[in-house]
């Protein structure tokens, strides 16, 4: 070996005994004539020497076979949390499958604003008073859900970020219209006309979600925007959403409509009251909605503009896919709603309606034409 | 979907591997309890990401990074929530300390952590993993490095460590009451 190959690191590899039995006589040899290599040595030695003392001054575990056991009943309990927390998500995929997107655009674009402020001076509350319908491109939907590790990356998000406060029960039959007022605590409508076949109480839910800048950059690295920032202020922000109880109601009664239902019950009423979320006084959500609309496909400036046009106080965005859903406003009794429909030819006759009346949102799913829809709907106002 | 382990394999590294894991977290957390948290959180990663091939090489070597990334991240929390002196625990301390010896170990586990929490991660990660025992082929695999880029990266961290943890000390040799005590002892 030369002056030249024993550099830092090969001298810290040699402290160690990191080297070749043949490196090792080779620097030795060396630092026999080598004075500058000597000192660098010694100054290494201390340094190491150091840093092995201060480190040796933290606590070590006792190493115990107890210690095992217990770690063992943490992970387990652990592992238990993350089961509860899934099955937390599929009953509410359940529960909000009719509204589509609902959730996922909550975390996404967090349709919040400078709304009301809670009687606890600390916390700004927002509340689902309308909804409006935002076109994503289907190319990036479609890549987001191809993408395993996007996918492990949000998974892991939720995981580590997400505390279920109060998790959903498993639906609750109820025998009547009485009782389903009295279990809901608000005045749950019925279509006028027809007995329901099923009355469902769904129960609440309850969840905290602390943003962590540091997962939702690695979320849009991962999906390869990594020319969107999330601003360093809402790191930490503890956002918290609340779904209170809501009634599902069925009707099976529709052999005689035209067209006839294709599978399952052929009209379908969801009432719940308006989501609730709430996040720490101040917290500004503007900067993070327009990288969420980026994400989504928009450019900068179109978000920009997007984000100026909706109150985001009080309006819920509705992700819609215009290669799978159409829709359109509607006014049901002079309340603006929003109509879905699939595309799709079997199912292009269902359509979902949906609505904020007194701060409970309504979603009919049925199907024939758009003034049909609308008739229903307008039952239950 | 990622393949899941089978039971007794993953009881099996839990059992070979979890004190080792929980030595490094411990090093770094103000707790026991908070060590054994960091470490539950580790296993559940390796569980939920299943039996493939890891991004750290070995099962051992992805198991010490990921702890000592996670304690870090925990360190720096508590740091900031000004919740980071040791919590005073029996584990710590032989009982027959005196007040003022268990005092001035405190004071000194603080400094070490809090130039830790400092450092860039992967060079206190490097510290953490090689002074916890880790053969350099073994440092190389967890970290994703050449085996033969251990030696200077090791150099580097231990020379960064080592002008923080002096400029401390010397911060620290005025101001500390305990310090001047421990000078006199």
């Amino acid at each position: 070996m030369t002056h030249r190959d024993i550099d830092n690191g090969t001298l810290r590899s040699f402290i160690d005994g990191a080297v070749t039995s043949d490196q090792a006589k080779s620097i030795s040899d060396h630092l026999t004539e080598c004075v500058a290599c000597r000192a660098t040595l010694q100054n290494l030695q201390r340094r190491e020497e150091a840093v092995r003392s201060a480190l040796n001054e933290l606590p070590v575990s006792p190493g115990t076979l107890n210690e095992v056991a217990h770690g063992w009943a943490a992970f387990e309990r652990r592992r238990e949390e993350a089961s509860d927390l899934s099955r937390y998500w599929t009953v509410a995929k359940g529960w909000w499958v009719a509204t589509g997107a609902m959730c996922a655009a909550a975390l996404i674009l967090l349709p919040l604003g400078p709304g009301r402020i809670w009687a606890q001076e600390f916390l700004a509350i927002f509340r689902v008073e309308h909804f409006t319908v935002l076109e994503v491109n289907p190319e990036v939907g479609a890549s987001l859900q191809n993408n395993q590790m996007l996918n492990q990356t949000v998974s892991r998000m939720l995981s580590d970020n997400l505390r279920v406060i109060q998790r959903p029960d498993a639906p609750q039959a109820l025998s009547d219209e009485a009782a389903a007022t009295q279990a809901a605590g608000f005045d749950v409508k019925f279509l006028g006309d027809m007995t329901p076949t099923k009355i469902l109480l769904e129960s609440g839910a309850d969840a905290e979600f602390t943003l962590n800048r540091s997962r939702l950059q690695a979320i849009l690295d991962e999906s390869g925007r990594t020319d969107l920032q999330i601003p360093a202020s809402v790191d930490g922000a503890v956002v918290n959403f609340r779904i209170a109880p809501g009634v599902v109601t069925t009707y099976d009664q529709c052999a005689n409509r035209t067209p006839p239902p294709i599978q399952g019950a052929c009209i379908t009423v969801m009432q719940v009251p308006s989501p609730v979320v709430m996040a720490p006084q101040g917290f500004d959500p503007a900067q993070l909605v327009q990288v969420g609309l980026q994400f989504l496909g928009m450019s900068a400036s179109e978000a920009a503009s997007f984000t100026q046009t909706v109150d985001w106080t009080s309006t819920f965005v509705l992700p819609v896919d215009p290669g799978t859903m159409t829709y359109r406003q509607v006014s049901i009794n002079g309340i603006q709603g929003v109509l879905l429909r699939h595309t799709g030819k079997s199912i292009s006759d269902r359509y979902i309606v949906t609505w904020v009346q007194d701060a409970i949102v309504y979603v009919v799913e049925s199907h024939g034409d758009d003034d049909a829809a609308v008739e229903l709907a307008e039952q239950l106002t | 979907m990622a393949a899941k382990w089978n039971e007794a394999e993953f009881a099996s590294i839990f059992r070979e591997h979890y004190q080792q894991t929980l030595g490094i977290a411990r090093r770094v957390v103000r707790s026991r309890s908070q060590a054994e948290e960091v470490c539950a959180e580790v296993f559940w990663r390796l569980y939920r990401a299943g039996p493939q091939p890891l991004s750290g090489g070995t099962v051992r070597g992805w198991l010490f990074r990921t702890a000592s990334r996670a304690a870090i991240d925990v360190l720096r929390a508590n740091k900031r929530r000004g919740e980071d002196q040791e919590f005073p625990s029996v584990d710590l301390e032989d009982r027959r300390d005196d007040a003022l010896r268990r005092l001035l170990r405190r004071e000194e586990i603080d400094e070490v952590r809090k130039v830790l929490a400092r450092l860039d991660v992967s060079k206190a990660q490097l510290l953490l993993l090689r002074h916890s025992g880790l053969s350099y082929a073994e440092v190389a695999s967890a970290m994703n490095v050449r085996p033969s880029s251990v030696g200077t990266m090791l150099a580097r961290a231990e020379d960064e460590f080592y002008k923080m943890y002096a400029r401390k000390a010397l911060r620290d040799k005025s101001a500390t009451p305990l310090r001047a005590a421990k000078e006199e002892q």
